[in-house]
């Protein structure tokens, strides 16, 4: 992919480089943070004062002055803060009846903008502004780590590359022999039940997990933490997915994969009067058409192909299907590589988590009537982040024993993703971190009785293989490393 | 805009800085600084000790003088509030006149409307004196005539009144 903007520090040094989809995507939230708080336009500009994207209303202003002003602004803030101790301050100007402004910064280089006026309440885009920050955050933290590979990544996307591609696909699909059939396993995700179909595509990336790590993908539309995910499939997923006993649904046999996924059905549909295409071609696009069509979330990132190639089937010439056919093809497998990436990350996640949880429980099976363990759990849980507690209200002292109810913690975590906004990614991220934070107090306390030391070294030994051996298999940015770090750094249990 | 040097007499300062104190225990305040635009504070409640006062005073008028900027590109004529949003401290400034501004440091954010009230209120009379003080005239100091500097120093402080803040240095 070739990368287009670069975002660069107060001094001048390139730090992020963007490439087409990241600006797309970063447009994209920016544009939607607009429409939904009736704000007049909103910007992302680096440190450096310069525009990186822009969405809403800017006829009226010079955003590139604008720009330039900003990161001024916000640099005297910076200081400002280092010098009351603060580690960022972002900035609101008001004036009743004419523009406001709200500035902050996003991963320190990159500052986010939204100019409003009477039209928009302080209060709503306080509120919408929290996701469009983690929005973009998310994105920038990608684009951060694949500044290295971008830079060294040249290439375009040749046709022979994308074939190449595609055929791998049809390997994946198998069994299905027509070409039109053979797209099942891009087709598949839109039916839920279709889910277990992209299983044998990632079972590659899952081996280093028990068993049950593949078969943990047992809702699809659960696993993607995109806004364009339907609320009734985010609600099922941590619950069971994460926490309760049956997590897993039964594998269902792969032929029922092709079937369901289609609106349109796939031969049936004749090339139009009008269009060059070969029939076989156009009814494909015309089913990927309506797959792209589902996928809210990154339909704006392919607006542009996906409307060439809703002209295409109308009327394309003779000479022009070539072209056709490498755009629809290039589009799909990015579409389809963005998908499976993001859906076995979680899936990954969720399984470590799962293993951390049942080794948690054997560790906890031990003798817990001892009034030290009183102690610990409550310094360990009870205590540990007033603020989203995800854990403590799990941990509950029942007949003389301490009990952690699973399932509570993971509706715990329901409902907190949802009333903070949060992505469950966030959310397992931040169960994790409370976890981990819990887990370190309590082996603290409980290490210093030499009865239990033996016992519970032997199986936190296995919680930290759990856990690095999982690690090992996920592709997650630094920060979110950090958070396991502690555990992972050494078998031993924490002096 | 020119701006002038305004003459601070102790007694104005001390007025000043009744006003500032009983706004800032009125709206809960940290600490309270009114500043010239050019960055000279004019009086100040309970700056903290840790932080250097002429910095402190010299960003926080850069900082708004900044904003200002901008705010008139985007169109906005009379730009009078800015307020900055921290994890623990919150800034609010508020433009007095059109050479001074009120500056609260606080620390809860769900106190700004509380912050902003009071600010409000102390606005008029901070105004006030502000603008006794500018328009006063200009006084120019007739310096002693001597010939050597320890004769001009004898004589300086032989001129200099008690009651005019200076016999206290």
């Amino acid at each position: 992919m070739e990368a287009t903007i670069d975002i660069r520090t107060a001094d001048g040094n390139v730090n992020i480089l963007l490439d087409e989809v990241q600006v797309g995507k970063i447009r994209g939230a920016l544009v939607d943070l607009c429409l939904s708080t009736m704000a007049v336009f909103a910007m992302l500009i680096d440190a450096a004062g310069r525009v990186v994207a822009v969405g809403g209303e800017t006829k009226e202003y010079e955003v590139e002055a604008l720009a330039a002003l900003s990161a001024a602004d916000l640099a005297t803030s910076r200081q400002l803060a280092a010098l009351l101790g603060e580690p960022e301050f972002s900035l609101l100007f008001q004036h009743e009846k004419q523009k406001n402004m709200f500035m902050t910064a996003i991963e320190s280089d990159a500052i986010l903008i939204v100019v409003f006026d009477v039209d928009t309440t302080f209060g709503t885009l306080r509120l919408r502004i929290r996701r469009s920050i983690s929005q973009l955050q998310d994105i920038l933290q990608q684009a951060k780590r694949s500044t290295v590979v971008a830079l060294s990544e040249t290439a375009d996307i040749t046709r022979s590359d994308v074939s190449a591609e595609m055929a791998e696909e049809e390997l994946s699909a198998a069994a299905l022999p027509a070409p039109a059939d053979a797209r099942a396993s891009v087709t598949a995700p839109l039916a839920p039940q279709a889910v277990q179909a992209p299983a044998d595509a990632r079972a590659s990336v899952t081996v280093p997990l028990a068993p049950q790590a593949v078969q943990a993908p047992a809702d699809a539309r659960a696993s993607v933490p995109e806004p364009g995910a339907t609320a009734a499939g985010e609600t099922a997923a941590p619950v069971g997915g994460a926490v309760t006993e049956p997590p897993f649904a039964a594998p269902q046999p792969a032929p029922a994969v092709s079937v369901p996924a289609m609106a349109v059905p796939a031969t049936a549909a004749p090339a139009a009067a009008g269009s060059a295409l070969p029939p076989e071609l156009a009814a494909e696009i015309r089913k990927a058409l309506v797959w792209f069509a589902n996928f809210k979330g990154w339909s704006l990132l392919f607006s542009d192909e996906v409307s060439y190639l809703k002209r295409a089937v109308e009327r394309a010439k003779p000479d022009q299907v070539d072209t056709v056919r490498v755009v629809f093809l290039r589009t799909r497998a990015r579409l389809t590589e963005q998908k499976r990436l993001l859906e076995a990350r979680f899936r990954i996640l969720q399984s470590v988590y799962q293993q951390f949880v049942a080794a948690l429980q054997m560790v906890m099976q031990g003798a817990w009537k001892e009034e030290i363990v009183d102690r610990a759990m409550k310094a360990a849980f009870t205590a540990v982040g007033t603020e989203n507690n995800l854990v403590g209200s799990g941990v509950a002292k029942k007949d003389g024993a301490w009990t952690m109810d699973f399932a509570l913690i993971g509706k715990q975590l329901v409902n907190t993703c949802h009333q903070r906004e949060w992505t469950y990614q966030m959310g397992m991220m931040e169960m994790v971190r409370q976890m981990n934070g819990g887990l370190t107090a309590l082996s603290a306390f409980v290490v210093e009785n030499p009865r239990f030391r033996e016992d519970l070294t032997k199986n936190w030994a296995r919680i930290y293989r759990h856990y690095s051996e999982g690690l090992k298999t996920m592709d997650l940015e630094p920060e979110v490393l950090d958070l396991f770090r502690p555990l992972v750094r050494s078998g031993q249990m924490p002096k | 805009m020119g701006l002038r040097f305004l003459e601070l007499k102790s007694g104005d300062v001390e007025l000043m800085e009744a006003e500032l104190r009983t706004l800032c225990a009125r709206s809960g305040a940290e600490s309270v600084v009114l500043l010239d635009l050019s960055g000279v504070v004019l009086a100040s409640h309970r700056i903290p000790d840790k932080i250097d006062g002429l910095l402190f005073a010299a960003l926080l008028s850069g900082n708004f003088a900044a904003t200002e900027e901008l705010a008139r590109r985007l169109g906005v004529v009379d730009f009078r509030v800015m307020y900055h949003e921290g994890k623990r401290q919150n800034l609010y400034f508020d433009k007095v006149t059109e050479e001074t501004v009120l500056v609260v440091l606080f620390k809860d954010s769900n106190a700004l409307g509380r912050v902003k009230l009071f600010s409000e209120k102390a606005l008029p009379e901070l105004a006030r004196m502000v603008g006794e003080i500018t328009r006063r005239p200009e006084t120019t100091p007739d310096l002693p005539q001597a010939r050597s500097a320890a004769e001009y120093l004898a004589r300086l402080a032989r001129s200099i009144q008690p009651g005019d803040g200076l016999d206290q240095v």
